[in-house]
């Protein structure tokens, strides 16, 4: 690598969003962790291509990319990335009761997100956090539009039962313009 | 707040105090680079990023190899020029070796015509064409069994090969003793055929092969299990098929003989010769009673085995056993003169001395110039094995062929063609190629290579891994259905 001090800076300004979105994948901290890390040893060997040069990319994009692919390609392997048991199940999970104490979102929407099947999850996130389109999730996912669909909708209905202090309009986005652009990728 | 909100904030305070160490990534890229998977890693990516520089060095290496496919050709051909040729002298090899595994199959590089053929102890069986410069190796992968028979039409230009049922074994839960006898007819130049004797579904053995003079027709023996008794012990019948080869070079199967002893060659004007016919019934093609008495049919007394006819037919020989006392056995060749329609039973034994060390003789054909024979000799831990002509007058025998055996096995002559043992000529042999990097294998491998064998087979490869992979994943769902992946 050439220029070992842009990418330190790289990943002193852009690592904590591939730590959260690390998080939202997997649910778990440390395997977010180590799912950011590896796609940091992985953009390392790509890095020179991707700063310099005409055909010069977007190192995040790449980065995130990878950690989709990685996080998905594992999630295939072992069908479902089982981290650590839950004590309660979806069906007796009850809902927070005090929706204004910001530390008992957090724990109730990481339940919530738990909760969720790693299909369901992975649609939501992929489609409401990385904003990539239905045809953009269905490839990440190997699986059809209509899957990404109803996955979509029935993730939106559980999160509304799992965590009903949700903003009702948070839980009803507006669907991003698949149609007209479909290759976009968002950059936070 | 949108959902994405909800979610950042809900991983930002679930990551607080998490970070990411860039120099731990780069640590970690520079060890994997150093290693051999991080090297070659490299390299495919960087070549795959060069997609079209990579794609036309591929194209040029490729255009190069067929560009000079022509030079590399001669090259790889010995100095007599391809087998068959009308000016390649044609005679039997004075030396033989175990062809390497690399040696070509004889249906991508055909030869005009075979003069030996070899077997090796793996049941791998070869050609060696009739100017004995160029080896070939037979596709005996096809019959799913080794080569128990490797036989030479008496022109050089169909070679029959096959396995008995014994070697394949019967299926399992079967009460059958013997799998199906499968045989291979190739033409030299044309593609193989396989043809499955005729039996009761109980599998059958083959016994012995032996051409008719035209090479369009070929007589087996062989046993046919026609009833299972209790504990293991069947009923076997001896039967004598003929095989002819058809106009559109297809081989139609006939009975001759039921019941019949196994011991056959024929003569040489095609008739089909029958060692000890015995006395029980049996049906010649046109389903009549086959009489010993019957034209065309000879009766050899004595020895039951292998056995063969001089060329006038009024001889024959046969290596027997002429005491069964222990030890040692004395082994003789035995030649039986003819007398009428019979060989006479006056027997003239051609001295073999004991000192010789003889275990194994295999009479292969009796021309002109003698009898030839395949001797083999146990001599202090090794095998010695010679391709030797003997006089039919007083036994006297000419080494013409010694088999070269090597440290990985060795390749005995079983079949030589008529037509090259009764030039009586004997000509250098060519030394099959030591190294695998060598012209004719490179262009063999760039065959197979091009031919998409090793695409097909690789592909064939990876879809049955995909096949059963799927299948894994779905029992898997399948039982984890319901759940929770993470309860």
């Amino acid at each position: 690598m050439r220029d070992e001090a842009a990418f330190t800076a790289f990943v002193a300004a852009r690592g904590p969003a591939l730590l959260r979105l690390g998080w939202l994948l997997t649910a778990d901290a440390d395997a977010a962790q180590d799912l950011a890390q590896e796609a940091l040893t992985r953009l390392v060997r790509h890095w020179d291509r991707l700063t310099a040069g005409s055909q010069q990319g977007n190192p995040e994009a790449y980065a995130r990319a990878t950690m989709r692919s990685i996080w998905i390609d594992s999630w295939r392997r072992r069908h479902g990335w089982v981290l650590e048991p839950l004590a309660t199940t979806a069906d007796d999970a009850s809902p927070v009761t005090d929706p204004q104490d910001a530390s008992s979102d957090r724990l109730d929407l990481d339940r919530a997100l738990r909760l969720l099947a790693p299909r369901q999850r992975a649609v939501l996130v992929l489609r409401f956090y990385e904003d990539l389109t239905e045809q953009q999730t269905a490839r990440a996912l190997r699986i059809s539009t209509s899957t990404v669909k109803s996955q979509a909708r029935d993730g939106l209905a559980r999160l509304r039962t799992l965590a009903p202090w949700l903003d009702p309009a948070c839980l009803d986005p507006a669907t991003p313009d698949d149609e007209t652009d479909p290759e976009r990728e968002v950059v936070r | 707040m949108t959902l994405h909100d909800a979610l950042d904030a809900a991983a930002e305070q679930a990551m607080t105090g998490r970070r990411l160490d860039a120099t731990v990534a780069l640590a970690r890229a520079r060890r994997e680079r150093r290693t051999p998977a991080g090297l070659l890693r490299a390299v495919a990516g960087a070549t795959l990023r060069r997609g079209p520089a990579a794609l036309a060095a591929a194209a040029a290496v490729l255009l190069l190899v067929f560009l000079s496919w022509p030079a590399l050709g001669r090259q790889g051909e010995s100095g007599g020029g391809p087998a068959g040729r009308p000016n390649a002298p044609v005679g039997i090899p004075d030396r033989l070796w175990k062809p390497p595994p690399w040696t070509p199959l004889v249906t991508d590089r055909p030869i005009a015509a075979a003069g030996v053929a070899l077997l090796d102890e793996s049941g791998n069986g070869y050609l060696v064409s009739a100017d004995g410069r160029d080896y070939r190796r037979l596709p005996v992968g096809l019959s799913r069994l080794s080569a128990r028979f490797v036989v030479l039409s008496p022109d050089g230009r169909r070679v029959v090969w096959g396995g008995e049922g014994r070697l394949d074994g019967p299926a399992t839960g079967s009460s059958a003793p013997y799998g199906p006898s499968v045989l291979h007819l190739l033409r030299l130049g044309g593609p193989a055929r396989e043809i499955r004797l005729p039996d009761a579904g109980l599998g059958s053995e083959i016994a012995q092969l032996a051409w008719a003079g035209d090479g369009r027709t070929l007589y087996v023996t062989g046993s046919v299990v026609t009833s299972l008794v209790g504990n293991g012990a069947f009923k076997i019948d001896r039967r004598i098929w003929r095989l002819t080869e058809t106009a559109d070079r297809t081989w139609t199967v006939t009975e001759v003989c039921r019941s019949c002893e196994t011991g056959i060659t024929t003569r040489a004007d095609g008739v089909l010769v029958q060692a000890d016919p015995g006395t029980v019934p049996r049906l010649d093609p046109a389903g009549t009673t086959w009489r010993t008495d019957a034209p065309g049919v000879w009766t050899v007394p004595g020895p039951s085995g292998q056995f063969l006819l001089e060329p006038g037919g009024r001889r024959a020989v046969a290596w027997a056993n002429e005491s069964n006392n222990w030890p040692p056995p004395t082994w003789m060749l035995a030649v039986f003169t003819g007398r009428g329609s019979d060989l006479a039973p006056g027997v003239k034994r051609l001295a073999l001395a004991s000192s010789d060390g003889i275990p194994d003789v295999r009479l292969l054909t009796w021309t002109d110039q003698g009898i030839l024979a395949v001797f083999t000799r146990s001599a202090s831990y090794r095998v010695e094995t010679t391709l030797e002509w003997a006089s039919p007058q007083d036994g006297a025998r000419r080494v013409i062929t010694r088999v070269t055996t090597t440290g990985d096995g060795w390749a005995l002559p079983v079949s030589v063609s008529a037509r090259v043992a009764s030039s009586g000529v004997v000509v250098a042999g060519g030394r099959p190629s030591t190294s695998p990097w060598t012209p004719d294998a490179l262009r063999y491998l760039v065959f197979t290579t091009t031919s998409g064998r090793i695409v097909l087979g690789g592909a064939a490869m990876l879809s049955t891994v995909a096949v059963l992979r799927t299948g894994i994943r779905r029992r898997k769902a399948t039982v984890r259905r319901g759940q929770s992946p993470r309860s």
